[in-house]
């Protein structure tokens, strides 16, 4: 007894019903209850597909999907955060840290020999290649629009939505910043070398980190392409 | 004898990692009819409890995991990976380790 595509689609929105919104997460739970339902089927051929179905949601205990859910997204968020950990460690080790100890150069120099004026400049330039690069991951996060993007039937992916998000870190970035702001206009005001140490230190730690973060969310997106090339269709 | 749910939460890790090191890949309802199948229905391995086991696995890095069409429907199916496969010799130690421990307590296993 093996289930039609029409029951294979009931089941699906069987599971988005139940509140199971993301796709990767629907396509584990519809083989598994199918293979149940085709088993009980097989069992007691009289028995319907209704009710084989309600049997088997049954097993699933009084939260349904709703711990699966829960301890998936955990899972995942867990599981991005070592990776941006690995990611983050990667560009301190052999071949990475020669990109890094020229990054932290480039800060360094622009910082101590052009001043803060052109250090501006680059933190511009780093934002805006911050922001362009995940403009594309904001859209495929499918955080701002999930309604949206539920009438539109599109595929929404957990693996998607729990990577790390940075998007506000280059406005922190930019307030500390702004706090000297108006010194940077002002050539007769002089920065410390404290103060150009820590603007220093904190824009080359920014820039490792939205580096490490690009790195894992287009390592994520080639995973998903690869996995559920329906949802990217 | 049904097997406690608490002793059975506790190995759970390391009994999907020993099915998948004897199987090159197996998918979930697969692993629940295997586990019921080698423990001649004794041992009932819930959905709410392999599907957080198996995704926790797959976020440590220890399983990984792959898509495959069977007609009309995807199926994700499991496999150790090289962490994995260090991981599972590891656990069955600790768990044989255990065992003698336990045996050795609670005087199970008759002197000799």
């Amino acid at each position: 007894m093996t289930l039609s595509k029409e029951q294979i689609q009931q089941l699906f929105i069987f599971t988005e019903n139940k509140f199971v919104r993301w796709y990767d997460l629907q396509v584990e739970l519809v083989d598994h209850l199918a293979n149940k339902i085709e088993a009980e089927m097989k069992a007691d051929p009289t028995l319907s597909f209704e009710r084989a179905l309600r049997n088997v949601y049954a097993g699933f205990g009084i939260f349904g999907f709703a711990e699966i859910v829960r301890e998936k997204q955990e899972a995942l968020r867990k599981g991005n955060n070592i990776l941006l950990w690995n990611a983050v460690k990667a560009e301190f080790s052999w071949p990475n840290l020669i990109r890094s100890i020229l990054i932290l150069f480039l800060i360094y120099t622009t910082v101590f020999v052009f001043g803060l004026k052109v250090m501006l400049v680059f933190n511009a330039i780093v934002c805006a290649f911050y922001i362009i690069i995940n403009r594309k991951s904001f859209y495929l996060r499918q955080a701002f629009t999930p309604m949206k993007l539920h009438r539109d039937n599109k595929k929404r992916l957990l693996m998607l939505n729990t990577l790390p998000s940075f998007s506000l870190m280059p406005f922190f970035y930019f307030q500390f910043l702004n706090m000297h702001l108006y010194k940077v206009f002002d050539s007769s005001i002089q920065y410390s070398d404290n103060q150009n140490i820590i603007f220093t230190g904190l824009s080359f730690l920014t820039t490792i980190l939205i580096l490490a973060s690009y790195k894992i969310s287009y390592s994520v997106l080639q995973k998903a392409n690869k996995m559920y090339p329906e949802a990217f269709a | 004898m049904k097997q406690s749910n608490q002793l059975f939460k506790g190995s759970l890790t390391t009994i999907l990692l020993k099915l998948l090191s004897e199987n090159e890949k197996m998918y979930g309802y697969e692993i629940t009819k295997k586990v019921m199948e080698l423990s001649n229905g004794k041992m009932v391995l819930t959905e709410g409890a392999l599907y957080p086991s198996l995704h926790k696995l797959e976020a440590d890095g220890l399983l990984e995991v792959k898509m495959e069409n069977i007609g009309n429907r995807n199926r994700k199916y499991y496999s150790l990976t090289k962490l994995g496969k260090k991981e599972t010799g590891n656990k069955l130690k600790e768990v044989a380790t255990f065992i003698e421990q336990m045996q050795q307590i609670l005087n199970l296993k008759p002197s000799l």
